[in-house]
C-alpha cells in the first residue's frame, strides 16, 4: 500500500514537473531564435527556402530619388548601401525581413525616407536583386552583419525560421575612412538584373 | 505483467491512442490558418489539356461571402524571347539563364464573374511553382481592356460595376508569360485568387 | 503574540515593517513624477528618445517644404531627437508625444484631419510617417503645425509626453510597445520667434 501511494505521488510530481517545465518552454517560445546561417560578403548563403548573397557594400551621405524634381537625402549617421541577390528555391517567395546587427547586437532598419528596397521577391531559380539604404551611426559600422529572411521584423515572423547571417566585412579602417565620405548615388530597389549604383552630382537650390 | 493488469485496462489502453488522436487534432488549429490557407491546398477542378476543368470559386470581398464560376482550358503553352523591360515596359529580354514561357488559355464564363485579379502559375516536374508577375500583369485572366465587372472596393460598394467600355463577352482566350529558369519542364498550369483554391490543368 | 507560533510572529512582524514603510515611499506608484516647466535647450527623456527643443517659431512659409498660402501661420517647433535605446524606434512616438493648447490648429490642406508635419532640418525632406529611427542616431526635426492667423501667441502652452516600455505579455501575446504617460514629462509656455 505505501509503495503504491508513493510512486503514486513521484508520479503526479514528475507529471506535474515535466509539465511546468513545457510551459515555461512554450512562453519564451515567444522569443524563438531563428535558425541562423551564417557568410559574408561575396560567399551565399543557403537557406531551406532560398539563397541570400550580398554583393556589394558601399557608404554614401546622400541618397538621391528618381525624380529628379526631388531633394537628396542626407544620412543621420551615414548610409550603407548594401546590394542584395536573393534567389528563391522551392516556391515563389517574398524576403520580408532585412536589417543589421552590431557587434553589440543592436539592430539597425532600413530607412523609409531613403526610398531603396524594403522587400524583394523572387521566384524558384529567378534570381532578385536588391539595394537596401541604412542609415547608421558613424561609431558602429565595424562588424555590421546583415540579417535577411523571408520573416518580417515588424509581424515577428523571424522566430523559428531560418535567416542569413552575413558578415558585410566592415573593417576598423571602413569605420574611420567611410563616414568622411560626400558621395551621393541615386536611390534603388530592386530588379531582375544585377544592380549598377550610379553615382549622382549634387546641385544646391533654393535656401 | 499480470495477465489480471491487461484485463483491468482493456478499456483505457485502446481508448489511449484516440485520445492522443483528439490531443494532436484539437492542438492543430493553426495548421489551417498558417499552412494550408496560405499555399495552393484546394483543388476545385482539373482537366487535360484541350478540356475544360469548371469551377466555382467561394471567396470574401468588401461586401462579404461571394464566389465566381467559371470553364477554362489549356489550349498551349510556348515560349517566348520577349519580356517587357522593367524600366519602361517596351519590348526586351527575360534575365540571363531564364526564360519565359507563354500560356494560351481559353475560357467561358457568364459576363458578370469578377475574374480581374487572379494569378496564373505553371508547376515544374519538381513540383516548384513560378508565378506570373502580378504587378506587371494585373489582369491575367480577363481579355486586355475589357477585363468585366470590379470586385466592390468596401462595404458600401454595389457589386458587379463594369468600367466604362470595359465590358467582357462570354468566351474569351488569354496569353500569359511567365519567367521559368532555362532547362525546366512544366507539367500542370494553376489558375488562382486567394488561397487555398485553385484550378488545375495538366500540360499533357 | 505569547501563544503564536513562529510562523505567525514573524508574519506579523513582516506586515508592520511594511506599513512603515509608506512614509519613505514605499507605497507610492514608481511612475509619479511632477510635471516639469518645458524650456527650450532641456534634454527631454521620453523614453525611446532623448528630445530637446531648440526653438519655436512662427512663420508664414517654410521654403521649400511649405508655400505660403496667404492666410495661415505655421508653428514650426525644432528639436533634435536622439535614440537612445538598442532598437530602432518609430519616429511617430515623438510626433505624438507633442501636444500644444490654444494653438487655433487648422489641418493642413489635402489631410483628413489635424497632424503635425515632420521635416529634416538638414534636408528639407518631409519625415515618413512609420520611419524608423535606428539607435544611437540623432536627427533635428521640424514639427510643424498650420495655424489660424488670429492666435494668441502668448497663450500657447506646448507639451511634451512621455511612455512607458511596456514588454510582451505572454498572456495576450501583445508585443512590446510604448505605452503612453496620462500626464506630460514637461509642460509651459516657450519664447516664440515670429518671422513675418
Amino acid at each position: 500500500m505505501r509503495a503504491r501511494r508513493t510512486t503514486t505521488v513521484l508520479s503526479v510530481l514528475a507529471a506535474v514537473t515535466v509539465g511546468h517545465l513545457i510551459a515555461s518552454r512554450a512562453e519564451t517560445g515567444l522569443g524563438d531564435k531563428p535558425f541562423v546561417t551564417s557568410a559574408s560578403e561575396g560567399r551565399v548563403a543557403h537557406l531551406v527556402y532560398g539563397d541570400v548573397e550580398v554583393t556589394d557594400v558601399t557608404p554614401a551621405k546622400y541618397v538621391v530619388p528618381q525624380v529628379s524634381t526631388e531633394l537628396a537625402r542626407m544620412a543621420g549617421g551615414v548610409y550603407l548601401l548594401v546590394s542584395v541577390k536573393a534567389t528563391a528555391t522551392r516556391e515563389p517567395t517574398t524576403f520580408r525581413g532585412a536589417y543589421l546587427v552590431d557587434q553589440s547586437g543592436r539592430q539597425y532598419r532600413a530607412s523609409a525616407k531613403a526610398e531603396c528596397a524594403l522587400l524583394v521577391e523572387s521566384g524558384p531559380g529567378i534570381p532578385a536583386y536588391a539595394v537596401y539604404c541604412f542609415d547608421v551611426p558613424t561609431d558602429r559600422l565595424a562588424g555590421l552583419r546583415l540579417e535577411f529572411g523571408r520573416g518580417s521584423l515588424t509581424y515577428s515572423t523571424f522566430q523559428g525560421d531560418a535567416i542569413a547571417d552575413i558578415d558585410l566585412g566592415i573593417t576598423a579602417a571602413d569605420q574611420r575612412s567611410w563616414p568622411k565620405t560626400d558621395d551621393a548615388y541615386l536611390a534603388e530597389s530592386t530588379s531582375l538584373a544585377p544592380i549598377e549604383l550610379e553615382s549622382v552630382t549634387l546641385t544646391e537650390t533654393g535656401s | 505483467m499480470r495477465r489480471g493488469w491487461w484485463r483491468e485496462n482493456r478499456f483505457w489502453l485502446p481508448a489511449l491512442p484516440l485520445a492522443l488522436a483528439g490531443l494532436l487534432l484539437a492542438s492543430s488549429y493553426n495548421v489551417k490558418e498558417y499552412w494550408y490557407d496560405n499555399g495552393l491546398h484546394d483543388e476545385l477542378a482539373s482537366a487535360g489539356p484541350g478540356t475544360f476543368a469548371s469551377a466555382t470559386d467561394h471567396y470574401d470581398d468588401g461586401r462579404g461571402p461571394t464566389s465566381r464560376t467559371f470553364s477554362v482550358r489549356l489550349a498551349a503553352l510556348g515560349t517566348t524571347d520577349v519580356y517587357p523591360d522593367e524600366e519602361d515596359r517596351g519590348p526586351g529580354r527575360p534575365p540571363k539563364g531564364v526564360g519565359a514561357v507563354v500560356v494560351y488559355l481559353d475560357w467561358e464564363a457568364p459576363t458578370d464573374q469578377v475574374l480581374r485579379g487572379c494569378t496564373v502559375s505553371v508547376v515544374d516536374d519538381q513540383g516548384r511553382r513560378y508565378d506570373v508577375d502580378t504587378s506587371t500583369f494585373v489582369n491575367s485572366c480577363t481579355p486586355e481592356g475589357h477585363a468585366g465587372p470590379q470586385a466592390p472596393f468596401g462595404s458600401t460598394d454595389e457589386r458587379g460595376t463594369v468600367p466604362e467600355g470595359e465590358e467582357r463577352r462570354e468566351t474569351w482566350s488569354t496569353r500569359t508569360v511567365i519567367l521559368v529558369p532555362l532547362g525546366r519542364e512544366i507539367t500542370q498550369v494553376r489558375v488562382w485568387w486567394e488561397t487555398p483554391d485553385y484550378v488545375q490543368l495538366s500540360a499533357s | 503574540m505569547a501563544n503564536r507560533s513562529t510562523s505567525q510572529r514573524l508574519g506579523a512582524v513582516a506586515a508592520v515593517l511594511i506599513v512603515l514603510s509608506a512614509p519613505f515611499g514605499g507605497w507610492r506608484s514608481a511612475s509619479e513624477q511632477g510635471v516639469v516647466p518645458l524650456e527650450l535647450g532641456q534634454k527631454i527623456d521620453i523614453g525611446p528618445f532623448h528630445v530637446t527643443i531648440e526653438n519655436v517659431k512662427q512663420v508664414t512659409d517654410l521654403l521649400p517644404v511649405i508655400e505660403a498660402d496667404g492666410t495661415s501661420r505655421f508653428l514650426v517647433v525644432k528639436a533634435t531627437v536622439t535614440n537612445h535605446t538598442d532598437r530602432p524606434e518609430s519616429a511617430d512616438l515623438v510626433t505624438q508625444a507633442l501636444t500644444g493648447k490654444n494653438t487655433r490648429a487648422l489641418a493642413f490642406e489635402g489631410d483628413a484631419v489635424l497632424r503635425l508635419h515632420v521635416y529634416d532640418v538638414n534636408d528639407a525632406v518631409e519625415v515618413p510617417r512609420g520611419e524608423m529611427v535606428n539607435p544611437g542616431l540623432t536627427y533635428t526635426y521640424a514639427f510643424v503645425l498650420r495655424q489660424r492667423p488670429d492666435v494668441d501667441l502668448d497663450a500657447v502652452t506646448l507639451s511634451v509626453y512621455g511612455y512607458q516600455f511596456q514588454e510582451v505579455d505572454p498572456q495576450t501575446l501583445d508585443p512590446d510597445r510604448w505605452v503612453p504617460d496620462d500626464q506630460p514629462l514637461a509642460e509651459g509656455h516657450v519664447p516664440i520667434e515670429v518671422t513675418p
